[in-house]
């Protein structure tokens, strides 16, 4: 269980983050809403050690990760998916996904996961595909390898922020059906969007950001019922 | 001598120069794309390696060829050294390295020139005036081999760099230090590595001009020159361009000597420098 407690974070002597607590639990696709500049990713980056937290904890399995640097936070299990594009331009897709084989199981499960991952994103996984520079694919093809990469850590945790971004509409279908197909698989995913419409139907639970505060929590049904969601968010 | 035998020589001279720039270059390319450190001590610890070579020679009674090995040996030492107790504090400290390292270039300097003294020294290779024969060519022994080794090492790192778990670390370090983290890369061991890479690299670099090239404590800004030509040429960061451009720079710098007193050849990489700068300021192979 990954659980936040109290986390406050900012940027100099601005305080974007306010005692932001939420939990995700084995098997949970729990997602994390809220408009710009609301700290979606602010409080994704102090999760992940890229930003030092003001106060709070970040628990893993009970376990307080948040003193961690990034990198061993990474070899706990958390995998996380950037907003902007990360990959490595200069190195082909296969050399990309194969950096992210940082533990000994991840290494001996390769060929298995590989397996898994070109079927979950067919575009990436052709033969010339792979030996391509990442830098030379799409936008959407690069969002896909990201989450291919992060999957190829077999991850633990999960932590999306907006792949949908910037996105053409089939190919954020064809985003959201992955997210569902990895959601199945059993790894436990925390996603952070802005389309509130698609993420309710496919989460368990979500959290609502505003101004740095968790403003509302529920399950995917009960929030696309609540009033202020429907007005904020989805515009009905 | 006749034309041919002429270009055969002026080719061999060019390729001579461009592997020991390209060597000295490869070292101050890896660490400023990875650091971000424009490293104006790079040329110090070229002269460093060159008086380690010296002393294993002299007074160790080392084959200098056999010596190439503790040098370098020596000089990842000094490399670790300097980064544990110099190079991390400067890390993020943005364009006030620049001041740091040029003062690790004074201090360097300054404290062989104390140790060594002022004059010019050279290693003895004990090859004298051994010509190689190549076909109806001849060449200087001594050169024929320290070209020999410079690329080696060169085609060595690059396919280090290229294949190795190691390398392609210090490569995503290279193009993301973030996103290299977020895979788990611990990039402060990366640029332990790279900076541990390039001193040696250098030190080699100086263990060879030593051979064929007298040199004192501040001799090093004329390569350090060269250096910073070939990485402006290239791009900077960029190691295929360092490639490149390193041969570009020897083979003109060897085509000049036909014209040029060799005491102003340097002027062909100031030209460099500045048609660059003038046409493509990012350099032939920028990185980004």
């Amino acid at each position: 269980m990954l659980e936040v407690k109290n986390l406050s974070v900012g940027y100099g002597n601005l305080q974007v983050i306010h005692e932001v607590s939420f939990a995700l639990g084995k098997g949970e696709l729990v997602a994390l809403l809220g408009g710009n500049g609301a700290g979606k990713t602010t409080t994704l980056k102090a999760v992940m050690g890229l930003l030092p937290p003001w106060g709070g904890e970040v628990l893993l399995d009970g376990k307080p990760i948040h003193q961690l640097k990034t990198p061993s936070i990474v070899s706990l299990g958390l995998a996380y998916v950037p907003e902007h594009k990360s990959v490595f331009p200069k190195m082909t897709v296969l050399e990309n996904l194969e950096l992210a084989l940082n533990s000994e199981k991840a290494k001996e499960m390769k060929e298995e996961t590989m397996r898994e991952v070109f079927d979950l994103f067919p575009r990436i996984s052709s033969k010339t595909k792979l030996r391509q520079m990442a830098g030379t694919l799409s936008g959407g093809e690069q969002r896909m390898l990201v989450i291919a990469r992060a999957l190829m850590s077999l991850p633990a945790y999960l932590l999306l922020d907006e792949p949908s971004l910037g996105l053409a509409p089939v190919l954020v279908q064809d985003l959201f059906e992955a997210i569902k197909r990895i959601h199945a698989k059993g790894v436990p995913i925390f996603l952070v969007e802005q389309n509130v419409n698609l993420t309710l139907q496919i989460v368990d639970r979500a959290y609502v950001l505003e101004q740095g505060k968790i403003v509302l929590e529920g399950s995917g049904s009960e929030l696309s019922e609540m009033p202020h969601i429907r007005e904020s968010y989805l515009g009905i | 001598m006749d034309y041919s035998t002429l270009a055969v020589q002026l080719f061999l001279t060019g390729i001579f120069l461009s592997s020991l720039y390209i060597l000295v270059t490869f070292g101050l390319t890896m660490i400023f794309g990875v650091m971000e450190i424009v490293n104006f001590a790079h040329a110090s610890f070229a002269i460093l390696g060159g008086y380690a070579c010296l002393l294993a020679v002299t007074s160790m009674g080392m084959d200098p060829f056999v010596a190439l090995v503790p040098v370098v040996a020596f000089m990842a030492l000094i490399g670790w050294l300097t980064f544990e107790f110099f190079a991390r504090y400067t890390l993020d400290v943005g364009d006030a390295h620049v001041v740091h390292y040029y003062a690790l270039l004074l201090i360097i300097s300054n404290i062989l020139a104390l140790i060594f003294g002022l004059d010019y020294k050279f290693v003895p290779s004990g090859l004298g005036y051994s010509q190689i024969e190549i076909g109806p060519f001849k060449y200087p022994l001594l050169k024929f081999i320290v070209a020999i080794i410079s690329l080696a090492t060169v085609a060595g790192l690059s396919l280090y760099l290229k294949k190795s778990v190691i390398g392609k670390k210090i490569r995503a370090v290279s193009q993301s230090k973030e996103s290299a983290e977020i895979m788990g890369i611990d990039s402060l061991k990366i640029r332990r590595i790279t900076w541990i890479i390039g001193v040696s690299s250098a030190g080699l670099m100086g263990a060879l001009v030593g051979l064929v090239n007298p040199f004192s404590p501040y001799a090093g800004t004329t390569y350090l020159i060269v250096a910073f030509s070939v990485a402006i040429l290239g791009g900077m960061g960029s190691l295929f361009g360092t490639i490149v451009a390193g041969f570009i720079i020897g083979m003109t710098e060897s085509l000049f000597s036909l014209f040029l007193p060799s005491q102003i050849s340097p002027v062909v990489a100031f030209v460099f420098i500045i048609g660059v700068l003038m046409v493509k300021p990012e350099g032939l192979f920028s990185r980004a």
